[in-house]
């Protein structure tokens, strides 16, 4: 039996909304996978790529990108005025129209965002997660039936056992490295 | 010892908005800052690589205002606090899945992921404490990276503005709900 209700899970999920995303357009489509067969079997069938997790999840959520979102920048932006709407359809159209990497790279990019919240929300809660990425794009595409505007881009996998603080020690000697002023 | 933001997390979402307008005079502490990019620096990686590769400007208003030109004269540019230009490693970032094929365009997807996960927990630790920021892709990506001497082997993924707010944020956008959003397998 799953450890992670849906309350639970939809409680991450509902943290995860509050992240940015541009144009307020919400790239971010899941599927929640509750059912310890299912788990197992998209954990063996699809081939997640994962550094650290050797045992299957208690429970997953796929996060995917629906990099076709601007076509309904007006849709998100309802709660500002017309005009605002019409100027942010041409923004995002301008943005996003012709360039199918920079649909792609956004709709990555706010998942990202959304990651965070998640990963975060797990840790507040004593929630286990660990993140993989997808190898077998067109395997999972048929297994989660998704359409062709969107796209995996990760699994988050929870367990019952919960690291309380985040797990990646930072070695100060790669702050130099990772941290430049002014100029690369 | 635990950051601000595992006690003020709840406060930390909520509060964090994209604030387009920053007061031009006020200046992030600097121990602070270094405590904000330490949660920035500290989110899991694949294999625990360290693929970030962040550009900070402070003081240099000359380059501010270069950068301004081409960030489609956007304000932040020379009045946030900090401007943060988030990059990626690409080789490092491959390096991590080198026992594996990723596809250019996984690791790309990765990259951009990577990006956005360190780009949240900048933004929310800073909103736990009591700090603003905002997301930006509204920039010339390949003269900004001319501009900052981006190495080739650097993905940039977006710009992160920090500090203190001048005007309030417009009303919170509206939210797609989650059940539209979901598929429960």
């Amino acid at each position: 039996m799953a450890k992670h209700t849906i309350e639970v899970i939809n409680k991450l999920l509902t943290h995860g909304l509050l992240a940015p995303s541009s144009f307020n357009l919400q790239h971010w489509r899941f599927h929640v996978v509750e059912n310890p067969e299912k788990v197992s079997h998209l954990f063996s069938e699809c081939d997640w790529k994962t550094t650290s997790v050797q045992a299957p999840p208690e429970s997953a959520i796929i996060i995917s990108g629906d990099y076709s979102a601007w076509e309904n920048a007006p849709e998100y932006a309802k709660h500002l005025d017309p005009d605002f709407q019409a100027l942010s359809l041409k923004k995002a159209t301008a943005v996003y129209g012709t360039n199918h990497r920079t649909q792609l790279d956004e709709a990555a990019r706010s998942c990202g965002f959304f990651l965070t919240n998640i990963i975060f929300s797990a840790l507040e809660d004593n929630i286990g997660v660990s993140v993989a990425s997808p190898n077998n794009l067109a395997a999972i595409i048929s297994e989660l039936n998704l359409n062709e505007a969107t796209v995996p881009l990760c699994c988050v996998y929870l367990y019952s056992d919960a690291t309380a603080e985040l797990s990646m020690p930072l070695n100060p000697s790669h702050l130099d490295t990772m941290l430049a002023n002014d100029q690369w | 010892m635990k950051d601000l933001l595992f006690t003020r997390f709840h406060q930390a979402i909520n509060d964090r908005r994209a604030i387009k307008h920053f007061q031009p005079d006020f200046k992030i502490d600097s121990q602070l800052l270094s405590e904000i990019l330490t949660m920035g620096f500290r989110v899991p990686t694949p294999g625990g690589c360290n693929p970030f590769r962040i550009l900070k400007i402070e003081d240099n208003t000359e380059l501010r205002t270069q950068l301004r030109e081409i960030g489609f004269d956007q304000p932040q540019f020379t009045n946030a606090s900090t401007l943060l230009f988030v990059s990626i490693d690409m080789n490092v970032l491959a390096s991590a899945y080198s026992d594996q094929d990723v596809t250019d365009e996984i690791l790309r997807n990765n990259a951009m992921i990577l990006g956005g996960v360190f780009s949240q927990a900048v933004m929310l630790a800073a909103a736990a404490r009591g700090l603003d920021s905002c997301p930006l892709i509204g920039f010339k990506f390949q003269p900004a990276g001319e501009l900052l001497n981006k190495p080739d082997h650097q993905v940039i993924t977006n710009l992160v503005t920090l500090g203190k707010r001048a005007k309030r944020p417009l009303a919170r956008g509206s939210k797609i709900p989650l059940d539209e959003l979901t598929v429960y397998l």
